[in-house]
């Protein structure tokens, strides 16, 4: 299992909205451009071979910050609460 | 020659990096992968979108597919560049560059077909490393030409004897992280033949079982893009990645899409439809097309002795469990009564290990759980309103009951799960094999963790008042669990199950959902002949 928080910066409205939706796919949208996503190795490098498809390598930029065990509970969140998915179970 | 005979290149060259490798891949079928065969294959699809280019004289056309009859051989080209006259195979690795024999006899079986299919002479061919970006020419001499033709040679071999070569010694660093590991299971299997000691806990699985758990009346199960969309009542209840779940239980009537379930099942996550407190159906995911472990499961339930002998051992494991079990309950209790059912279930275990027949291991069974569940009776904690005399099912008449069905029904789909991972078919049982339409050879999984992870469970919720004596309703002439408690009863499974044991032979120590793959793939790795007896689970 891999943990990372993803920004994006896309230069142009199609592709933005392109990478939100791939995104969407394998993650919890936190904020404005910024996601968290919990996934196994497989779902990851899926993940990236996806974006690397979308994106315009000159213009456009995304960032995978790694978050390692130890610093996945030193992370501080104000605010309106977010469900991060991928970690348990879903019982509705 | 049959073209469904030809040996893929790719594979003929794993024989030299590890033969059970391509036993796995080339005869049982195998097809698991992990991240680094993933992103070589997602690098290849990016450089493919360009079939040709042409670049400092070097003409490349991407993906050419050769084959040859004269050596049964199949292969595709990544690249086939022509430079200076000369027609030569580019082979693309991920990593960075190094020197390894099974590149090098890749690249010069794709040059032998190469020179098959034009006439021409293929004197050398390139392994092109992405990491490092540097090419290295492999040379097509004399002596790469008959090491080539060996791996074939071995190859062949290997295919016709149709068993898994032996594991030529200690696992190596290319056994951690390989795909197929949690097929071969060589840290085990070099365990077990003595090559080495204790064999290191394994790396997790690919089953985290995180659970889509869904118990909300006529609720509409959709798929969206890569994403599952759950709606009740026009509204969207939930709306979760496909990636972030392993299996999908559904407890109640409700909708479900035919793309979400074209999704489910390639994506291989299983789905259980629940009713009345167990499992009514299930979709599975694509099969694994393990056919010999299969042949092999059947001429081993064929056979009166060998299944005999692990239908013993699955008895005697699941009375030393009930033993285990109550033991534990009772260490601060004390009660005498219990001591004294403890000692019997020591007796029959020992009784089951020596037991003639089936017949008279569904007797020594039936006395022990009579035996067993009195005492379970004792372990409920008075005062919690929960009256339990006896085990009745089909329906259960009392709320204790009817928990303990429940419990059993999920962890029969645990257990359905595992053996469909390990590749066996779940309805042919070795102990369980006098009724037909039952997942027998689940069941027959199953015994050995009834009382350490359901009744644990059952147990549990009652004593820590989880679940209250009046959340039940009547259904049919029988009795269940309302809404509510359902789903923390749910939750306090998947809590059990995502708990660590110690396994009884290997030493380390793993959630009970991964034992009981480990359980599946032990029964497999006997009826296949690898390891020699099945050993149960016992808990200490």
């Amino acid at each position: 299992m891999e943990h990372y928080v993803v920004t994006y910066d896309i230069a142009d409205d199609k592709r933005r909205s392109k990478v939100f939706k791939t995104l969407k796919d394998y993650g919890t949208h936190v904020q404005e451009s910024v996601f968290e996503v919990v996934l196994m190795t497989e779902d990851y490098v899926e993940l990236r071979h996806k974006l690397l498809r979308r994106i315009h390598r000159d213009e456009d930029s995304v960032i995978f910050y790694r978050q390692c065990r130890a610093c996945e509970h030193d992370v501080e969140r104000l605010g309106r609460k977010v469900e991060l998915v991928g970690i348990g179970d879903i019982v509705l | 020659m049959d073209t469904r005979e030809y040996l893929p290149i790719s594979a003929v060259a794993e024989v030299l990096f590890c033969p059970r490798n391509f036993f796995y891949r080339a005869v049982e079928g195998a097809e698991e992968t992990n991240h680094h065969m993933l992103e070589g294959r997602f690098q290849d699809e990016r450089r493919n979108e360009r079939r040709t280019r042409s670049e400092d004289g070097r003409v490349q056309t991407r993906q050419v597919s050769l084959s040859s009859d004269a050596l049964g051989l199949r292969g595709v080209l990544d690249v086939l560049e022509a430079a200076e006259g000369e027609l030569y195979p580019v082979e693309f690795k991920k990593g960075r560059a190094e020197h390894r024999l099974n590149d090098d006899v890749q690249v010069c079986l794709q040059g032998l077909l190469l020179e098959e299919a034009t006439g021409r002479d293929v004197a050398y061919g390139y392994v092109y490393y992405v990491a490092s970006a540097e090419r290295r020419q492999v040379f097509l001499d004399e002596s790469l030409r008959e090491t080539a033709l060996q791996a074939l040679a071995a190859a062949r071999a290997i295919r016709e004897a149709g068993e898994p070569p032996p594991l030529a010694a200690v696992p190596e660093a290319k056994c951690q992280g390989c795909a197929l590991a949690e097929r071969c299971m060589p840290e085990e299997s070099a365990f077990l033949t003595g090559a080495q000691a204790a064999p290191r806990r394994p790396t997790p699985g690919s089953n985290l079982g995180r659970t889509l758990y869904l118990d909300v009346p006529g609720a509409a199960l959709r798929k969206r893009q890569g994403r599952l969309i759950i709606e009740a009542d026009g509204q969207t209840l939930k709306d979760v990645p496909l990636s972030a779940v392993d299996q999908v239980v559904i407890s109640q009537a409700a909708s479900l899409s035919s793309a979400a379930l074209s999704a489910l099942s390639d994506l291989g996550i299983p789905l259980y439809l629940m009713g009345h407190g167990r499992v009514r159906s299930w979709l599975q995911p694509s099969w694994n097309k393990n056919v010999p472990l299969r042949r092999a499961q059947y001429r081993f339930v064929e056979s009166d002795t060998q299944s005999l002998a692990v239908a013993r051992e699955i008895v005697r494991g699941k009375i030393l469990n009930q033993r285990t079990f109550l033991q534990r309950g009772n260490r601060e209790r004390k009660i005498d009564r219990i001591q004294g059912v403890v000692e019997r279930l020591d007796g029959l275990a020992a009784a089951a290990k020596e037991a003639e027949d089936k017949d008279s291991l569904r007797g020594l069974e039936g006395l022990a759980g009579r035996l067993y569940f009195s005492g379970f009776a004792q372990l409920l904690r008075a005062g919690e309103g929960f009256d339990f005399a006896s085990r009745n099912r089909r329906p259960p008449r009392d709320p204790v009951n009817a928990l303990l069905s429940y419990a059993y029904s999920l962890l029969t789909k645990d257990c359905i799960n595992a053996i469909i991972r390990a590749g066996l078919d779940p309805y042919l049982g070795l102990y369980h094999c006098e009724r037909y339409g039952r997942p027998a050879l689940a069941l027959d999984l199953m015994e050995e963790f009834r009382a350490i992870v359901a009744d644990s469970v059952v147990l549990n919720v009652i004593n820590r008042g989880i679940i209250k004596a009046d959340e039940f309703e009547p259904v049919f002439d029988g009795i269940q669990l309302k809404d509510g408690g359902r789903k923390r009863f749910f939750g306090a499974y998947q809590t059990r199950i995502r708990e660590e044991a110690v396994h009884p032979v290997f030493g380390y120590r793993v959630n009970y959902l991964r034992l009981m793959e480990i359980q599946a793939r032990y029964l497999g790795k006997v009826m296949q002949g690898e390891w020699l007896t099945y050993e149960a689970f016992r808990a200490r």
